[in-house]
């Protein structure tokens, strides 16, 4: 479904990302996992080209992503990001409405029928004439989750999505996330929540220093790290 | 003495009809005020967008260099120098009404600083929320009118209503090619009586009421248009 072909990214004297390869599979749950600097939200970046690779390519659904089609896929690969980026000026349920209404994806009758029943789903419905800076930030991103969802996309990456939430949020945002891995949503996720990546993830990649160190599942990651930079890594957050 | 006042009053503004020479530089100075700051605004925006679709997209460079020199140099020299200018040397052999020389002159003007103004509140808006427009796959210009220019207007709504007075109170100048506006209304009549204190002082409240009454209406605007939206 998504393949990343010997991409590098450098911004200035500084590599990014060092020649990466990764093929994803539709229904793949994929946790990126690193120290921070590692180049995972670069990565993640890259994949919808909101970052541009200064080398290689991305093959999305059998199409090189380019700037002439990259507008079309975006509508397919939804973004959820750490800061959640609710439109300010709009309302909840115009935030929700403003993409789909643009890619004309719906009658507004079905985007509005559908965009009640996903803020019913996420305890938000009385919320839907609010405007994002009167939520918290829980409210925030899950309305952002289920802004993405509104275009039904076949992919969904996260750029660390809890990370700016309060403690007592966080368990919100997974369980919703979790959720939608039961519906089989490929994802891709870059988290410093071990626990979650555990519950969550069919593969789990480890990066460090621009390149994916090491990958595999729970297991193989968690149990058993190969690499000395895994094992240093796992120790330094001791779980 | 208050028959010295009641003469003076009588002759700047009653007799043979003088105060027609004021009503007439109200009408001119509000005409060249009002479009003046609708092509302004217009202009503004077009130059403001044509940098930012540059430096986003990184296509149309040509534009984004000719607007960024049209900037300078009307940032960069008089006012006044403009409108000579646009009427001796441009509209020269034109027959066009000089009040709209001066409308174009204002507004041509004008619009420079309003595009400063814009590309200001266009940088005060959270550039992800920007990401997340595209990573949605809104189009450029639905993230434009969507996203951007909403949030960046309301942001700048203070800086523009300032330029907006300014621009009133410069239209003074254009009497100097011979348009008959509030100030140059006020020289014509008092320069044939001798007598400056009514005419100028007349003319200065004029302004005033004009300057005043805009802030009050930019001033609710500015609130409705930040009704829900901030704290």
């Amino acid at each position: 479904m998504l393949e990343i072909k010997n991409v590098s990214k450098t911004f200035g004297k500084n590599e990014v990302l060092k020649n990466i390869n990764l093929k994803i599979k539709k229904g793949e749950r994929i946790a990126i996992i690193g120290p921070s600097g590692s180049g995972k939200s670069t990565l993640l970046r890259c994949m919808n080209l909101l970052e541009v690779p200064s080398k290689g390519k991305i093959i999305f659904e059998g199409e090189e992503l380019n700037n002439k089609n990259i507008e079309e896929k975006r509508k397919k690969i939804g973004m959820v990001f750490q800061s959640f980026y609710l439109f300010e000026n709009l309302t909840v349920i115009e935030n929700l409405l403003l993409a789909p209404k643009e890619a004309k994806l719906y009658s507004k009758e079905e985007a509005i029928k559908k965009a009640e029943s996903l803020l019913k789903e996420v305890d938000l419905y009385d919320k839907k004439e609010d405007y994002p800076n009167t939520l918290s930030g829980g409210q925030k991103q899950r309305i952002a989750i289920i802004r993405s969802l509104m275009m039904n996309p076949d992919i969904m990456l996260f750029d660390e999505p809890t990370s700016a939430l309060d403690p007592e949020m966080i368990e919100d945002i997974l369980n919703l996330m979790m959720t939608l891995a039961h519906r089989e949503v490929t994802m891709i996720v870059v988290t410093h929540e071990m626990n979650f990546t555990k519950k969550f993830a069919t593969r789990i990649l480890f990066m460090d220093e621009g390149e994916i160190v090491e990958e595999g599942t729970k297991s193989e990651i968690f149990s058993h790290p190969k690499s000395k930079r895994l094992q240093t890594f796992l120790s330094k957050i001791n779980i | 003495m208050i028959r010295d006042i009641k003469d003076s009053l009588y002759h700047s503004l009653v007799y043979e009809n003088r105060y027609e020479f004021i009503l007439e530089g109200l009408k001119n100075t509000i005409l060249i005020s009002f479009l003046a700051v609708i092509l302004g605004v217009a202009l503004g925006i077009i130059l403001a967008l044509s940098i930012h679709y540059h430096k986003e997209k990184g296509k149309l460079k040509f534009l984004s260099h000719i607007s960024k020199i049209y900037i300078a140099i009307i940032r960069g020299t008089p006012v006044l120098l403009q409108l000579m200018i646009l009427y001796y040397i441009i509209f020269r052999t034109v027959n066009i009404d000089i009040v709209l020389v001066g409308m174009i002159a204002f507004g041509m003007n004008s619009a420079a600083y309003v595009a400063e103004i814009i590309r200001a509140g266009i940088d005060s808006i959270e550039k992800g929320q920007i990401e997340a427009a595209y990573s949605l796959g809104l189009s450029y210009f639905s993230i434009v009118k969507n996203i951007i220019l909403p949030q960046a207007i309301r942001n700048i709504l203070p800086a523009l209503g300032n330029e907006f007075i300014t621009l009133v109170k410069e239209t003074s100048v254009a009497g100097y090619i011979g348009i008959i506006e509030l100030t140059k209304a006020s020289d014509i009549i008092a320069s044939t009586t001798y007598d400056y204190f009514f005419p100028l002082i007349i003319v200065a409240f004029l302004y005033l009421i004009m300057t005043l009454g805009l802030s009050k209406i930019l001033k609710r605007v500015e609130r409705i248009l930040n009704k829900n939206v901030r704290n």
